[in-house]
């Protein structure tokens, strides 16, 4: 039943954006005649660049809005990773659509002369478009290094932030240009409320978020080595403590003169918030530098987000951990050990070789104890774990929740195949914080 | 998947951007080597009436010729002035007039006609340039008489000759209802 609800979440959430894209072409196709609005040549470009801006526009806002980070659009959109797809491909779209529509608009001049199409194109008096023009220059330098520049990620999250400034400008630039948008009360009222709520989710986020987002402090307690470049930091809370279901994540940063200070997402290892456990594997930049933490550094903590919740689903489950995946998974037996449970459970731990399995001490003392029926899976032996590996060990499989946490090329290919073994499509379920 | 769409999208401006400004940076260097020997530089921008189709409908029209004639003189005087210059002719209308179908289809700010006693001109590319701001202007696209706003000066005075004399420069033609 909550596997069904989930599903159809997911599509509520995509399905609400939709509406409110195509909401202000309706509006401003009943404004007047469509063939007035296609009779000709020239009139159908006019027409088309008007509607690229305004669901360029539309598109823009809604990606500013889901920048934001509320917890209410996981529960819309099936985790804040979807939110993070969906922002990255309606930005995408929204900026492709603003980059034509000047193009388009240029059309007519085009046709009197070269000349009178540049004019158009170049700033001038006219400043309701030279906020346009402004809007769209930061948008084209910030999206090149969004979408073609390798960078560091406090870098990039530095120059995203100017496409909040360029949204500014677009906002202004849109209300003010007097074009359909001005005579169409229903059309202007509504990307005026759409495109604040844009500004508003740009200062809620990208500029005021140590004032407004609600962060738990904590201080690191522990840090201890595993294999595999990993460290798992143990952390006591300030004050309160973060209450959460295993399996959850959290958004953090480090107060370390070692550290730079930006937000992670990282994966709980723990089953309670006091003490709180969060495993890190050193994959880049930022998580390189992790390991230079020290005993008293403070933490701040935003979160938990996720819906990766093993209580959600029936009591029989197979869980499959890939690499660092294992996380969620050691907070879900972490609890089990720590409260009575009758959960069956299979725990396929797939990693490249002996040296990746960070816990297994550990997850083969809690197998002993309590019903669980861990496999230890080694690439490097057995090759890459399959779905029919999986099957031919755990006979029941098509009785089971599957969950699902490791590298994205890992979780598509197993999801894949175990939708040909007929498993159901909502008995998987899988936690993707991998952008791309 | 979505990168490969924002490359497409990215490149068509770029080019089209560069082109654009491009041509117009080559043609402007010709048309001052045209004006030159013509010893004349162009005064309409653009018009959307041809000059053709105007002398065939004038045999056609046999009514209420009293009043049209006025509107005839200026508007081949406009002609005239449009193909001495070799203006481009972009659209056409192909009456007497503009009807006020037509004259209402011109309703945004970047294809804006206005109607000043009883005649539609095509403020379009004027708008970025009145001194006024161009909002003054775009009420008044496509719709409703501007006359007296354009007498009044918005109800702050009057505009001055050059003023009036720069609007004939956009003149379009009678609009006839």
């Amino acid at each position: 039943m909550n596997n069904n609800t989930e599903t159809a979440k997911k599509y509520y959430g995509q399905t609400i954006l939709y509406i409110l894209t195509l909401l202000p072409v309706f509006f401003w196709l009943i404004q007047k005649p469509i063939s007035q609005r296609f009779s000709n040549l020239n009139i159908i470009t006019l027409s088309l660049g008007q509607v690229s801006g305004l669901v360029g526009m539309a598109l823009f806002s809604l990606a500013m809005i889901l920048s934001a980070r509320l917890k209410i659009f996981e529960r819309v959109f099936n985790g804040v990773n979807s939110v993070y797809v969906d922002h990255h491909f309606i930005g995408g779209i929204a900026f492709s659509l603003l980059l034509i529509h000047p193009l388009l608009l240029a059309y007519t001049y085009l046709l009197i002369s070269f000349k009178e199409a540049a004019l158009f194109l170049l700033p001038s008096v006219f400043w309701p478009q030279n906020y346009g023009i402004i809007a769209l220059c930061i948008m084209i330098i910030a999206l090149v290094i969004t979408f073609y520049m390798t960078i560091k990620y406090q870098v990039w999250k530095f120059s995203h932030k100017f496409l909040g400034l360029a949204f500014v400008f677009a906002f202004v630039h849109m209300m003010l240009i007097g074009s359909d948008i001005a005579l169409n009360q229903p059309l202007k009222i509504y990307l005026f409320v759409l495109g604040m709520l844009g500004v508003t989710s740009f200062f809620y986020r990208a500029l005021f978020n140590r004032f407004f987002v609600r962060r738990l402090k904590y201080v690191v307690n522990d840090i201890v080595s595993l294999p595999d470049n990993t460290i798992e930091i143990e952390a006591t809370p300030k004050d309160k403590a973060l209450n959460f279901i295993p399996g959850q994540f959290v958004f953090m940063n480090f107060v370390s003169k070692n550290v730079s200070n930006e937000y992670h997402p990282f994966s709980i290892s723990s089953a309670s918030g006091n003490p709180i456990r969060i495993a890190i594997k050193e994959l880049g930049d930022y998580t390189n530098k992790i390991k230079n933490i020290q005993k008293g550094d403070l933490i701040n903590i935003e979160g938990p987000y996720g819906n990766f919740n093993f209580k959600n689903y029936s009591k029989k489950q197979t869980w499959i951990a890939g690499g660092i995946g294992i996380t969620p998974f050691m907070s879900m037996l972490r609890y089990i050990k720590e409260n009575n449970s009758d959960y069956d459970i299979d725990l396929y731990y797939s990693v490249k070789d002996e040296s990746g399995l960070i816990f297994k001490d550990e997850i083969e003392k809690i197998a002993l104890d309590k019903k669980v029926n861990v496999v230890l899976w080694r690439s490097n032996i057995n090759g890459f774990i399959s779905a029919q590996s999986i099957k031919d060990k755990t006979k029941d499989l098509l009785d089971r929740d599957i969950l699902i946490c490791g590298p994205l090329v890992m979780m598509t290919a197993l999801k894949k195949q175990f939708v040909q073994l007929g498993v159901k499509r909502n008995k998987i379920h899988s936690e993707e914080f991998q952008l791309y | 998947m979505i990168k490969n769409i924002v490359t497409i999208f990215l490149s068509i401006f770029i080019i089209a951007v560069i082109g654009i400004l491009g041509a117009s940076v080559l043609t402007n260097q010709k048309s001052t080597v045209d004006s030159n020997t013509q010893q004349q530089s162009p005064v309409v921008t653009e018009t959307n009436v041809n000059p053709t189709n105007f002398t065939d409908n004038d045999s056609d029209e046999n009514e209420s010729d009293d009043n049209d004639d006025d509107a005839y003189t200026s508007v081949k005087n406009t002609t005239n002035t449009t193909s001495n210059n070799q203006t481009t002719n972009t659209t056409t209308t192909n009456t007497s007039g503009i009807t006020s179908a037509q004259f209402a289809k011109h309703n945004t700010a970047s294809d804006c006609w206005i109607k000043i006693n009883g005649n539609a001109y095509n403020m379009t590319n004027y708008l970025k340039a009145h001194p006024g701001g161009a909002s003054a202007i775009t009420p008044y696209c496509g719709k409703g008489d501007a006359t007296a706003a354009f007498d009044t000066k918005g109800g702050q005075g009057s505009h001055s000759p050059k003023a009036e004399s720069l609007l004939t420069n956009y003149f379009l033609g009678k609009i006839i209802n």
